[in-house]
C-alpha cells in the first residue's frame, strides 16, 4: 500500500500545515469572549476537513467499517453533548478526555503490533516504534486516570482522596516496570521485523503490550485516586495535558503534521491551566507527580493553633432564625449600594444558581450595583463557576476574577458568601504552617459587612478554621441549605418594597 | 522516502506548537477556562487521524478492529467535545443580550481586564 505518491502527498502535507495554522487561529479566538464561538466553529471545521482529507489520502473513503465507526461516534458524542447538565461538565470533560486517551493508546497499539505495511511513514523504523510506544505509555494512564476522576466527580466513588499502603512504592514499581517494557517492546518489534515477515500476530509481543497496559494503567489509577474531590481542577487540567501529549506523540509516529501540532498545543494549554490551578490552590506540580504522601496531607484542624476557634461561644447568640449576628442583616442589605457575591462549590451543590439570579435581580431593583467574585478554584474544574452562573442567565460581565476584584472589596457595602469557605479564609494570609498559608484568597474582610450562607461553620476542605465566622461585628452566618438562606435574603429585600 | 516528512521535523513541529500554545493560552481570561479546556479536549480527539492512518496501514484484522474502535472513541471525543463547548459558549450572554458589536466591546474591556 502506497499513500499519496507525488502530488497527493504534497497536497496532504500542505493542507496539514494550513489546518494547523487555522487551529492556532481558532484557539486564539477561543480565548476572546466575543469571538469564542467563532473559534470553536473554526476548530471543529478544521477537524472535519482533516478527517475528510485523511479518508481520501489513506484511500479508505469507501471502507464501510470506518463510516460505521464515524456515524456511531458522532451519534454518541452528540447525544452526550445535548444531554449533559452544566453542573456535570467536569465529569463530562474528564470522561471525554479519557476516551481520547483510549483512542490514542489503541492507535499506538496498532502502530506497534498491527503489522503495519512499510510504506506508512516508514512505520517500521525504531524511532517510530519508540514514538508509538511512548504515546501508548501516556495514553493508557490518561484513560484510567480520567475514568477515576470522572467517577469521583460523578460521585460513583468516595470524594475523599485514597492513599493506600505502600502507595509510593507501588507507584515507583509501576513506573519502573513501565520503563523496562517501554525500552524493550520497540526494540523487540524492530528485531522481529528484521528476521521475520510482518504478517502473523506475535504472542510474546501481545503479552508484553498487555503487561505494559497494566503497569501504566495502574500508574494512572494510583495517580488519580489520591486526589480528592476539591482538588479535581488540578487533576483534570493535568490529564487534559496528558491526552494532548499522547495524541501529539502518536502524530509523530503516524507522520501527521496536524495531529502533532494540535497535540503540542493541547499539551501546553493543559500544563498552563494546571500551573495556574496549582498557584490558586497553593500546591506544587511536584506534589501531583510524585506521591510522597497522601496528596494534600492536611494537618488536623487543631494544628493551626493560632486560629483555633471557639465555635460554641459564638453559636450562643443566635436568634430565632438561627442567625448569629450583632447587627441587623436586613437593614444592611436594604441600603447597600455596592454588593459583591462570592459563590463557591457549596452553591452548586445546593443547586442554588437560579435563586442567586433572583437575589441579583432583587438587589438591582433595590438600586444596588452587584458583581460576582470568582476564585480560580471555585468549582470542580478551571472556570467552572463562570459556566454555572452563565447557565443561570447571569451576564458574564458581572463575573470578575480574583485579581481584578480584590481591590474593590474595600468600596463594597456587603459581601454575600454562598457556599465558599477556604477561598475567603483570611487565615491564608496569617496562619503559618496550615495548608492554605500563602494561598491567594478573596479579601472579603475589607468590606463593611459580610453575610455568609454556608451549610455550617465547620472548617472547609483544607481543614483550617475560618475566623470570618467570629467577626460578629461585621459578619453574619446563615447556617443551613444555601437555597433557604438565599430565600431569607430575598424576603428581607421584599419587605422593603 | 524522500517525499516523506522527516521525524525530526515532526518533533520540531511538536515543540514549536507547544510554545505557540503556551503563549496563546496564557492570555485567556479565567472566565473562559472551562470552554477552553473542553475545546482543547475536543481538539485532542484529532488523534482520529492517527486512527485512520492505523486502519489504512495495518494488515491484520485485529489491527483493523482496534483502529475502528479508536475511530469510534475519537469521534465521540471530537463531536461531544465541540458540542458541549458550543453549548457553553452560547450561554455566555451580557446584560443587554444581543448588542451591537461596538457596544459589546465596551462592555468587555470592563469585564475581562
Amino acid at each position: 500500500m502506497i499513500f499519496g505518491s507525488g502530488n497527493l502527498q504534497s497536497i496532504y502535507y500542505v493542507s496539514g500545515g494550513v489546518l494547523s495554522l487555522s487551529v492556532v487561529a481558532g484557539i486564539y479566538l477561543s480565548g476572546k469572549v466575543l469571538h469564542a464561538k467563532t473559534g470553536n466553529m473554526i476548530n471543529s471545521g478544521a477537524a472535519l476537513i482533516a478527517v475528510i482529507l485523511s479518508l481520501a489520502y489513506y484511500g479508505i473513503i469507501t471502507s464501510y467499517e470506518i463510516w460505521i465507526s464515524l456515524a456511531a461516534g458522532s451519534l454518541l458524542g452528540l447525544m452526550g453533548a445535548i444531554k449533559i447538565r452544566m453542573t456535570e461538565m467536569p465529569q463530562g470533560v474528564a470522561f471525554l478526555n479519557g476516551i481520547g486517551g483510549l483512542a490514542s493508546s489503541f492507535v499506538s497499539w496498532v502502530f506497534i503490533s498491527g503489522g503495519m505495511s512499510g510504506a506508512l511513514s516508514g512505520g517500521t523504523d525504531l524511532f517510530t516504534l519508540y514514538a508509538a510506544c511512548a504515546a501508548f505509555c501516556v495514553g493508557v494512564p490518561t484513560f484510567t486516570g480520567s475514568m477515576i476522576a470522572a467517577a469521583r466527580l460523578h460521585k460513583l466513588i468516595p470524594q475523599k482522596q485514597l492513599f493506600i499502603k505502600a502507595h509510593k512504592q507501588l507507584s515507583a514499581l509501576m513506573y519502573l516496570l513501565t520503563g523496562i517494557l517501554f525500552t524493550a517492546i520497540p526494540y523487540y518489534v524492530f528485531t522481529l521485523k528484521q528476521t521475520t515477515a510482518a504478517a502473523g500476530a506475535d504472542l510474546p509481543l501481545i503479552l508484553m503490550l498487555a503487561a505494559l497496559s497494566v503497569t501504566c494503567g495502574m500508574a494512572g489509577i494510583l495517580f488519580a485516586i489520591r486526589i480528592g474531590g476539591a482538588d479535581m481542577p488540578l487533576c483534570i487540567s493535568f490529564l487534559n495535558s496528558l491526552s494532548g501529549v499522547s495524541g501529539g506523540i502518536a502524530g509523530i509516529a503516524a507522520g501527521n503534521i496536524l495531529l502533532t501540532a494540535v497535540g503540542g498545543i493541547v499539551g501546553a494549554s493543559g500544563l498552563i491551566l494546571t500551573r495556574s490551578m496549582c498557584v490558586a490552590m497553593n500546591r506544587r506540580l511536584k506534589e501531583i507527580l510524585i506521591p510522597s504522601g497522601p496528596f494534600a496531607s492536611l494537618p488536623a484542624p487543631a494544628s493551626g493553633s493560632n486560629v483555633s476557634g471557639d465555635m460554641e461561644n459564638s453559636s450562643g447568640s443566635r436568634d430565632a432564625q438561627g442567625i448569629i449576628s450583632s447587627f441587623d442583616p436586613a437593614a444592611v442589605i436594604r441600603v447597600a449600594k455596592k454588593v459583591i457575591i462570592v459563590p463557591g462549590y457549596g452553591m452548586a451543590q445546593a443547586q442554588a444558581q437560579s435563586l442567586v439570579r433572583e437575589l441579583l435581580d432583587k438587589l438591582e431593583q433595590n438600586g444596588a450595583e452587584v458583581i460576582f467574585a470568582i476564585h480560580p478554584v471555585a468549582g470542580r474544574m478551571p472556570g467552572h463557576m463562570n459556566v454555572l452562573l452563565c447557565d443561570a442567565d447571569i451576564p458574564y460581565e458581572k463575573l470578575r476574577d480574583m485579581e481584578s476584584i480584590n481591590p474593590e472589596f474595600k468600596n463594597c457595602d456587603v459581601v454575600i458568601i454562598i457556599g465558599a469557605n477556604d477561598v475567603v479564609n483570611p487565615s491564608a494570609n496569617t496562619a503559618k504552617g496550615t495548608p492554605i498559608y500563602g494561598m491567594p484568597v478573596l479579601e472579603v474582610t475589607a468590606a463593611k459587612h459580610i453575610l455568609i450562607c454556608n451549610y455550617d461553620s465547620k472548617p472547609g476542605y483544607a481543614g483550617v478554621d475560618n475566623p470570618l465566622y467570629r467577626m460578629t461585628d461585621k459578619a453574619v452566618l446563615f447556617e443551613g441549605d444555601a437555597k433557604e438562606s438565599i430565600g431569607k435574603l430575598i424576603r428581607m429585600l421584599d419587605v422593603n418594597n | 522516502m524522500e517525499n516523506e516528512i522527516s521525524k525530526l521535523t515532526l518533533v520540531l513541529i511538536f515543540c514549536v506548537s507547544a510554545i505557540i500554545g503556551y503563549f496563546i493560552i496564557s492570555g485567556v481570561p479565567s472566565l473562559l477556562h472551562t470552554p477552553l479546556m473542553s475545546g482543547m479536549n475536543a481538539l485532542s480527539g484529532i488523534t482520529i487521524l492517527g486512527a485512520l492512518a492505523a486502519f489504512a496501514g495495518t494488515v491484520r484484522s485485529g489491527g483493523r478492529i482496534l483502529a475502528c474502535t479508536a475511530v469510534l472513541a475519537a469521534t465521540v471525543n471530537i463531536v461531544g467535545g465541540f458540542g458541549v463547548t458550543g453549548r457553553m459558549l452560547r450561554m455566555f450572554k451580557n446584560t443587554r443580550g444581543n448588542m451591537s458589536r461596538a457596544g459589546k466591546k465596551a462592555e468587555i474591556t470592563n469585564s475581562t481586564e
